[in-house]
Formats: structure tokens, sequence, C-alpha cells
């Protein structure tokens, strides 16, 4: 039998093993009971403790993992999306770039029979120009299933203009018949017909419409426009002088008129008193002719000498970009003509005059224009200032046409001019001024 | 609670964040504020009470380790605030609590605001003692602050602090 031994509470702790015959008792025991049940607390609220934030961390871990699982879900579904979107692009990519050479190829087919057409039919006019002599037409003949001539309204460069009746609608109708040869020319035909496209758009009553462009079948190009009962400003001008209220006021109209053109894109180029007609109805001036001057020369509207002087008329009007070079008419070209009419209808004269083409063109270039204040000192200064702008040397210099007519109209208003249909008579002459001049023929 | 009469000692709040730091409950950028705060300052119970409520939130079951932090605070301000200068015996943090002294060296404001946390009986040779709580702050806390006051010199071998009957009656037995 082992010996018994007692054991203090300190050694039975402290020990690492314990013989068989220790003991504890009394205090001793007590105290390691004491202890062992301290340990066994400690140890249950650790215990919560750890299992509280376990807990938590399994928590956390768990919401870590569906989040992952997420994101990993929302990375495959945009990865796929993009591909999608890549694959969309480029078949779109594709299908644009195949329609593009699609339209491309129709559009050279589309050119190539349009050039050959248009060789056809120029072919086709010059040997009916060939085959046939133009003969002018008489009251009562029938002109193109669509006109029946009246009589004769007036005859130029380009061609005669007959009165005629519209056999559709009854009403009078103006047919411009162009000179035989015009169709035989491809190049010609094309710009013609572009350039009457692009007049027939203006849309303003100070501008006499074009109706109808084409070509006979016997190869006459012709031209219908709206008949408008008038008289020519350089005829007119000649009957009785106007007054100042009456340039400010026909000056602000015919402003207006090549404003509503110059915005649509089309240069009138050959503005002078034989192609502006005073009417008796709203708004009493009418521009003829818009655009019809290019087609007369090459691509660029540069005319020979020999037609300049058949086809023009005079060079009184003319700007001096156009006398140096036709290729660069601008609207603002067309100011610089208007002015020069405003300039003729006050005082009587054009501010350049000469002997010759040569000399009138020398002094578009390099002269400045008289004083119309001191030729005529009776201008009112405003519209003296009005005028002489439109003469500046430089384009750009000159007010455009929209800022002009704003100017004469309301100097027009300031001097109470009646509207301009009321100078299409000449019944009750304003006095007749002691400088008055015949105008340039 | 007039959370906004009350403040609590910087070295109270120092030692309620680095209990949290210390058990892995906040990472220390989390409890920087706090941390930052100085020992012998006052601060609103405000700081006390934020801090609180947002680690209740991240814990299904918050009560362990809230008594775990009570414990542990009164671990770090016995090894690095006044502590070691006042308790002796895990007995003198029980006499400690008489008339709310201790509480009292952390806590002020309007008596009626921040109530008392005083012992009122205590038997050293039964083991046995009485704390009542009238304060605005968590009982489970304070149940750890005894926890851990009473266990900080060693000599104790058993402890237990037992409230499950009333809460604001904290009953303890020591050997």
């Amino acid at each position: 039998m082992s010996e018994v031994r007692c054991l203090s509470a300190q050694e039975f702790v402290q020990a690492e093993s314990v013989s068989e015959g220790a003991i504890l008792q009394g205090r001793d025991l007590q105290r390691v009971l004491w202890m062992l049940r301290g340990l066994q607390k400690e140890l249950a609220r650790k215990e919560k403790f750890w299992a509280a934030t376990n807990d938590n961390l399994a928590s956390a871990y768990r919401t870590l993992e569906e989040r992952s699982d997420e994101l990993r879900k929302t990375r495959e579904a945009l990865v796929q999306l993009n591909q999608s979107l890549e694959q969309r692009v480029a078949a779109q990519v594709d299908e644009i770039v195949q329609r593009a050479r699609q339209i491309e190829a129709l559009n050279l087919q589309l050119q190539q029979k349009v050039h050959e057409r248009s060789r056809e039919l120029a072919m086709a006019l010059r040997r009916l120009s060939e085959n046939r002599r133009a003969r002018a037409l008489g009251p009562g003949d029938v002109f193109a299933e669509r006109a029946r001539v009246r009589r004769v309204l007036g005859q130029g460069g380009m061609g005669t203009v007959y009165l005629c009746d519209d056999l559709l609608t009854g009403q009078p109708i103006a047919v411009k018949l162009m000179h035989q040869g015009l169709g035989s020319d491809s190049a010609v035909l094309h710009r013609f017909f572009g350039e009457a496209t692009a007049a027939s758009a203006i849309s303003h009553p100070g501008v006499v419409k074009t109706l109808h462009v084409d070509v006979t079948s016997d190869g006459q190009v012709y031209q219908i426009m709206e008949y408008v009962d008038g008289i020519d400003l350089a005829t007119r001008a000649q009957q009785a002088a106007l007054s100042m209220p009456a340039c400010a006021r026909i000056g602000a109209t015919l402003a207006a008129a090549l404003a509503a053109a110059h915005q649509k894109g089309v240069v009138h180029r050959d503005l002078k008193p034989g192609n502006v007609l005073l009417t008796r109805g709203g708004p009493g001036v009418r521009i003829l002719d818009f655009g019809i001057s290019k087609v007369l020369g090459d691509e660029d509207g540069v005319l020979s000498m020999t037609r300049t002087s058949q086809l023009m008329g005079t060079p009184q009007y003319m700007s001096p970009e156009q006398v140096r070079d036709a290729s660069s008419v601008t609207a603002a070209s067309d100011v610089y003509s208007l002015g020069v009419m405003l300039f003729e209808l006050i005082c009587g004269r054009p501010p350049f005059v000469g002997e010759s083409l040569g000399a009138i063109c020398a002094a578009h270039l390099y002269e400045p224009p008289p004083s119309l204040q001191a030729l005529y000192p009776q201008v009112p200064e405003p519209l003296s200032i009005a005028v002489m702008l439109c003469l500046e040397k430089s384009p750009a210099l000159r007010p455009t046409a929209a800022e002009l007519a704003c100017v004469l109209s309301a100097l027009a208003d300031a001097m109470a001019a009646p509207s301009a249909e009321s100078f299409f008579s000449t019944s009750a002459p304003p006095p007749v001024l002691a400088h008055l001049a015949t105008l340039a023929q | 609670m007039a959370k906004q009469d009350i403040e609590l000692l910087g070295v109270f709040l120092q030692s309620l964040a680095a209990a949290c730091v210390n058990l892995q409950i906040v990472a220390q950028e989390q409890a920087a504020t706090i941390l930052s705060t100085q020992p012998q300052c006052w601060y609103p119970a405000a700081h006390y009470i934020d801090f609180l409520q947002t680690l209740s939130k991240r814990y299904a079951h918050f009560e362990p380790i809230k008594e775990r932090i009570g414990a542990e605070m009164m671990r770090l301000w016995y090894q690095h605030g006044p502590g070691q200068q006042i308790i002796h015996r895990g007995v003198d943090f029980l006499r400690y609590q008489t008339s709310s002294e201790g509480y009292h060296s952390v806590v002020r404001g309007p008596a009626k605001d921040i109530g008392a946390f005083s012992l009122e009986e205590i038997d050293e040779a039964a083991g046995r003692a009485r704390v009542r709580s009238t304060s605005p702050f968590d009982r489970t806390m304070e149940k750890g602050i005894l926890l851990g006051g009473m266990s900080l010199t060693q000599d104790l071998i058993y402890v237990d602090v037992d409230n499950s009957v009333d809460p604001s009656l904290f009953l303890i037995e020591f050997h």
C-alpha cells in the first residue's frame, strides 16, 4: 500500500503528476474545488465569447462567399455582354461598309448613265440643229403643245421672248426660246438646267418665277416664266426721272429680292436696268433672268470677249472682281451692280462712263467712283452713303443685300415713299429735273 | 439617456477602444478617433454610445462580447492606468465601488443623469458581495467590468457575477 500524502492546494496545482497515495483534504480540497469551478466559469465565458465571434466570422464569410459569387456572376455576365456588343458592332460595321460599297457602285453606274444620256442628247440635238433652221414663231402658233403665241415681247442676246397663253391653265405666260445652237453644247445644257432649277427655288415676289425649263423634240431649249405686265427700268427711266423717294423704294425692293436669291445660293451676275421690271401689281419691282449668265460662260462662268458684247449688254454694271475674273463673282457683285443702277437712277448717269469697253472696265478696277453728293447735292446724305458703300472696290466692304434692303426701306419710309408699284405709271410725273440724262442703251 | 450631459474620462474611452482592438473586434484604424482622446480630458458619452452601437450592428450575439470588453477594459485600466495604485487585492476593486467612488472617477454629469454604481454589501469571509447599478450604461458590460476588476490581482481563485434575477443588481461570489 502506497504511502498517503496530503497535498496542499498549491502543490496540487503545480504538480505535473500526482502519486497514487496523494490526497487533498480540508481547506486545500475546498480551495482546489473553487479553483476548478473558477476555471470552469472562465472557460464557459470564453467559450461564449469565441462562439459569438466565430458566429460572426462565419456569417461574414458566408456573406463574402455570396458577394464573391455575385461578383463572379456579374463579371461573367459583363464579359458575355461585352462579347455580344463587340459582335454586334462588328456586324453593323460590316453591314455599313457593304452598303457604302453598294451605294458607291450604284453611284458610279448612275453617273455613267447620266453621262451617256447627256452625250446622246447633245448628239441628237446637234443633228437636229444641223438639219433644221430655227424659225420665228408667229401669233397663233402652238409651241411645245403647251403655249399659244400671242405676240413677241422682246428679243435679246439669248433668245426671243413671246407672250403666250398657257394651254393648260389659260393664263398668260412668257416663253423665252433660246437661240439655236445653245442646246448642242451638253456642258451648257447641264449648267442651264442646273441654274434654272436653282433659280426656280427662289420664292420671292420680287423675282420673276421660272415655271418650267425644257427642250423641245426638235432640240430647242425654252424657258416658261410667269408673265409680268411691266416696263423695264431702263425704258421707264427714259420716260421720266424718278424722285429720291422712288429711287429709295425701288432700291429697297430690289435689294430684298436679291437677298432672297442670295439666301438660296443664287447670284444674278448680270443685274442691270434691262433685267428689272416695274410692274402694276405688288411688289412693283421684279428681277428677271437669275443665274442665266452663268450658263453662257464656261465652267467658271467666263465669257469670251466676242460673246460678251453680244450677250451681256454693256459692262457699266459689272463689279471690279467680275471684270478681273468672272469666276470670282459672288453675291457682293450683285450689290455692286445694284449700286451702279441706283447711282444712275439718282443722278442720271452711271458712275463710270467711257468711250470703250476697256476704259469702262479699267475705271471699275482702278478709279474711285465720283461723289454722288457732288454730282447731285439734293440727294439725302444717308441715301448717298448707302449707294457709295455698294460701289466699294472690295466686296467685303459692301453691305449685303439684306442689310441694304433694311437701310433703303427705312430711308424710303422716312421720305414717305409710296410702294414701288406706283412708279410703274408715268401719268403723274414728278417735276422734271434739270440734269435729266438718258439711261445707257 | 440625456447623453449630452454625461461625460466620460478619456482613459475610460481609450480602454474601451483598446479592448476592442485587442480582442480583434475592430481594426485599429476604426477605433482611431477614440484612441486619440487625451486620458485626463472629459468627453461626451456620445462617443462611447455611438461606438458601441456601431459594433452591436455587426454581431448577431453581442452580449458575450460586451462582457469580455468590460473585463478587458479593466485589465488595461490596471496595466496602463491608475489601477495599480488603487487595487492590490481583488476585493479592493469591490471596495473601490463603495459610494460609487470608482464609477465617479470615470463618469461625471448631473446626478440624476449619471446614476450610481455602488457596493451595497460585502462579506469577505463568506465570499459574497452586492453591487447595484442605476447608471445609464450597459449592464452586461458592467458585469464584465466587475469580473475583470476582481481578477486583476489574480489573488482570487473563483469569481462569479450573477444579475440574472435583476439586471441592475449584481450578486458576486468570490473565493
